[in-house]
């Protein structure tokens, strides 16, 4: 009798270790790298450094910030950085052959962003496809379509996009306040609007919420277009960072934008996870360890391994936690 | 003609004549049915009496093939859900409609939640609201906003109730709602059921525990094979004749006569504990004998399979096979040890349904057909096969080249059978073996059933038919609420001792 009692509480103690794991696992990882970090590199820990982790952090911040609508809605989307690919090559386009405003660019990569949502959300929430076959057809599509109009040649941004590049307000870039408030928008449709929680709804208990008379469908196609629109903003966001658009523009960066989101406590199954402060706590984590990699002159391809091993860990615990839950 | 109009009145509900059939099964024969304003109505069936199909029609899920429904005297015509909900007919059923992932006030509130002048939803105003619906019903105990997937079932199902009457329902529906709920959430739902009930709503209560029936309802209403067979007072009845009514049914089936001989006790298990379910079960199984296990729907018996196979977890507890105990248990360790497990669902867990006969048959048998070199021996493969097709009699043109999913029903759980049969396993599970199959191919089931017991092998066959249960097995022990409430040999036998220690009767 005794033997069944060590063992469930052997078993308990167990469950309870794998539980802190995954709930502070990555927590714990991210700071002893930043630890790491600090004491080889002097200049990690510093003011400067911290500003320019933020910048980064905001542009595929805000993709994160659609990857978390989506997620929600218990789907996923692989097409978000073809996406960013395109908008910007769209955007782009715009303001050096057209001399448009950035502002207009801008807009123009949204909605070419936008157009990719609604083909995702249609397929997805209307014709009943697998979101990750749908998404990996437009991943290509996307992909192909800018390598179409750019001819494989890289892009250099017109010298206007500095203005933006080089924006700070009180010493911060311009790119932080633009990140903020996109997280604070999307803070506020997801807690204090009734189609925010319906997306939770819907993310947790698909047929439920039919039958309770919300339209599952039209819910899950919206956060499909938001992610899309978002991930346009993204990328033209990113070619004003980086000033030039290559064929290997943000490739490899939808793992970045999913792995971010579920460190920031989104689920691949659903119904789960706060933009604020899950979004920027994810994304910031990410590129921390990326620039710290990069100051100890880590290469390319350490870079890659260390991003397959972060999204392996951020996917694992998410997987564990979620076959402990009641549901 | 006043007096009729007045009588017409009192009644919330009318069904007449309701009839429903499923591809050519009928389900419901003429359902006349009558629920009075401000009345507890229990409704009371056996398994597949037809219960959730007319309450699906009710509920505008189903559609019915003819009959007519009154709604306060006028017609009614559930064509969707959404339409029964807004003419005020709710559920609260097993399998609860609510979001876990939010809290209760955003549950009750997710289709119209309170907004004020810019489309900002008022989180102050919903949580007020759901405080003082929750406090109608003597609920205080929940906060409004805390997440529903943190309450306990009990308090889950307070929320749904709250959820119906939100919605104004006049019609409340309770599909077995005290199949998840401790003694003391039963006594506080049934309070809450006669509060809704003073308020002027009219209830329909669907249970097995024919113990609350009695105790809760004003009127009682047995189902048996789709008809309603009587409805009366509950003061005008009693326990005996309800028992009788459930299952005064003809024994028409023929069961193969089988000569053989029960041996000593072969296969034990030993205090079966399940956290949160089991509480020591104690089985055992003499050789070459069949054991059934009968109990209605959430009594516990697929779940206690599971758990003495190891496919669900086994908190404590031993099984033996001829003095020796199967330690770990698990499927796996179970299966080398000689037992075998057939599943209810033959279509999902049993059988490959796009892989030929022939593959099916050797599954479970790959690794002894495998040579040294861990090829598959294929003529050893066909051999094997064509002998279970000869000694199941499976019918088909060639057991190499037909797919599974073409065979019917019958035939389908004979591949089952042979399946496991080819390792000779010396212990049977056998969870429904003869559920969704034709008469004809019952029979043979029934058949190879009594040849494996002749055989010597020991058998444990849970099954929701009474009849067949009586008409195969050598002993029967019936589970309600996941404890053995009574054991009957053969000869023993009655439809009414069984179905008595079914509703939780007790030895």
């Amino acid at each position: 009798m005794d033997n069944v009692k060590d063992e469930s509480r052997g078993k308990e103690i167990r469950a309870k270790i794998t539980d802190l794991f995954c709930t502070y696992g990555l927590y714990v990882i991210f700071v002893v790298m930043v630890v790491f970090f600090t004491i080889q590199k002097s200049n990690f820990l510093t003011i400067n450094n911290i500003l320019t982790i933020l910048k980064s952090s905001s542009v595929l911040g805000t993709a994160v910030v659609g990857m978390f609508f989506v997620l929600i809605v218990a789907g996923i989307d692989i097409s978000v950085a073809s996406n960013m690919y395109f908008s910007a090559v769209v955007g782009v386009t715009l303001l050096n052959n057209f001399n448009a405003p950035l502002l207009v660019c801008f807009i123009a990569a949204c909605l070419s962003g936008l157009f990719i949502g609604i083909i995702n959300g249609f397929f997805v929430a209307k014709v009943k496809i697998v979101p990750f076959i749908v998404t990996l057809a437009t991943y290509s599509v996307a992909k192909g379509m800018g390598l179409f109009f750019t001819n494989q040649k890289m892009l250099f941004l017109n010298a206007r996009s500095m203005e933006l590049a080089k924006a700070q307000f009180l010493g911060v870039s311009a790119f932080i306040y633009i990140f903020i408030a996109i997280v604070l928008i999307a803070h506020f449709v997801l807690t204090s609007t009734q189609f925010g929680r319906q997306l939770y709804a819907v993310g947790n208990n698909l047929v439920g919420a039919n039958k309770m008379g919300i339209n599952g469908a039209k819910t899950i196609f919206i956060a499909y277009v938001i992610c899309g629109g978002l991930a346009g903003i993204a990328g033209m966001l990113n070619a004003v960072n980086l000033s030039v658009i290559n064929p290997n523009f943000a490739q490899g960066d939808e793992f970045v934008v999913i792995s971010s989101s579920v460190i920031g406590g989104a689920s691949l199954f659903g119904g789960k996870g706060r933009v604020l402060p899950g979004a920027i706590i994810g994304i910031v984590m990410v590129q921390a360890i990326i620039n710290g990699l990069t100051m100890m002159g880590a290469s390319a391809y350490v870079y890659t391994i260390f991003r397959g091993i972060i999204i392996f860990i951020a996917v694992m615990a998410d997987s564990i936690k979620f076959s402990g839950e009641i549901r | 003609m006043e007096n009729l109009k007045e009588n017409q009145n009192e009644y919330i509900l009318q069904l007449k004549g309701i009839m429903k059939s499923f591809s050519s099964v009928k389900v419901l024969k003429d359902i006349t049915l009558t629920l009075k304003k401000g009345e507890i109505l229990g409704l009371v069936g056996e398994n597949g009496a037809g219960k959730s199909t007319l309450m699906n029609i009710l509920g505008g899920i189903y559609q019915r093939d003819s009959g007519q429904i009154l709604l306060k005297g006028k017609e009614f015509e559930p064509t969707n859900p959404k339409v029964s909900g807004e003419a005020g007919i709710a559920f609260v059923q097993q399998e609860l409609n609510l979001f876990l992932n939010l809290s209760v006030y955003e549950n009750l509130f997710i289709t119209e939640m309170k907004k004020n002048r810019l489309g900002v939803i008022d989180k102050n105003t919903m949580k007020k609201i759901t405080q003082s619906k929750m406090a109608e019903l003597g609920v205080t105990d929940i906060p409004a906003d805390a997440l529903v997937g943190s309450l306990p079932m009990g308090k889950r199902q307070m929320v749904e109730i709250t959820k119906s009457i939100m919605r104004n329902a006049e019609i409340i529906i309770f599909d077995e709602p005290t199949t998840s709920l401790s003694n003391t959430e039963k006594i506080k739902l049934f309070d809450i059921m006669h509060k809704l009930q003073a308020q002027g709503k009219s209830i329909i209560f669907i249970s097995h525990i024919l113990e609350d029936i009695f105790a809760e309802t004003d009127e009682i209403a047995v189902l048996r094979d789709g008809e309603i067979i009587s409805q009366t007072k509950t003061s005008d009845t009693n326990t005996n004749i309800v028992i009788k009514q459930m299952v005064g049914r003809e024994l028409t089936n023929i069961y193969p006569k089988c000569e053989k001989t029960v041996g000593d006790i072969a296969f034990e298990a030993k205090n079966i504990c399940q956290a949160g379910r089991f509480d020591n079960i104690n089985i055992s199984i003499r050789e070459g004998e069949i054991l059934g296990v009968f109990g209605l729907m959430g009594a516990g018996r697929t779940e206690l399979l599971r758990c003495m196979f190891g496919l669900d977890p086994m908190t404590s507890g031993h099984l033996i096979y001829k003095g020796k105990e199967i330690t770990p248990v698990t499927p796996q360790n179970c299966i080398a040890n000689g037992m075998a497990f057939i599943t209810e669902n033959r279509r999902e867990e049993g059988l490959l349904l796009p892989k030929t006969l022939r593959d099916n048959v050797v599954l479970a048998n790959l690794k002894e057909l495998a040579s040294k070199m861990s090829f598959i021996n294929t003529a050893e493969e066909k051999k094997e096969t064509d002998q279970m097709v000869e000694e199941l009699s499976i019918k088909t043109f060639d057991a190499s080249r037909q797919v599974a999913g073409t065979l019917s029903g019958g035939n389908q759980q004979k591949i089952v059978f042979a399946k496991w049969v080819l390792r000779e396993p010396k212990v049977f599970f056998l969870d429904e073996p003869t559920r969704g199959i034709d008469v004809g191919a019952k029979y043979e089931i029934y058949s190879i059933i009594q040849n494996l017991a002749k055989n010597k092998s020991c058998i444990l066959m849970v099954s929701s038919e009474m009849e067949e249960l009586m008409g195969v097995c050598d002993r029967i022990i019936v589970l309600s609420r996941n404890v053995i409430t009574g054991e009957i040999n053969k000869g023993e036998f009655t439809q009414e001792l069984i179905m008595k220690y079914a509703v939780g009767g007790t030895k």
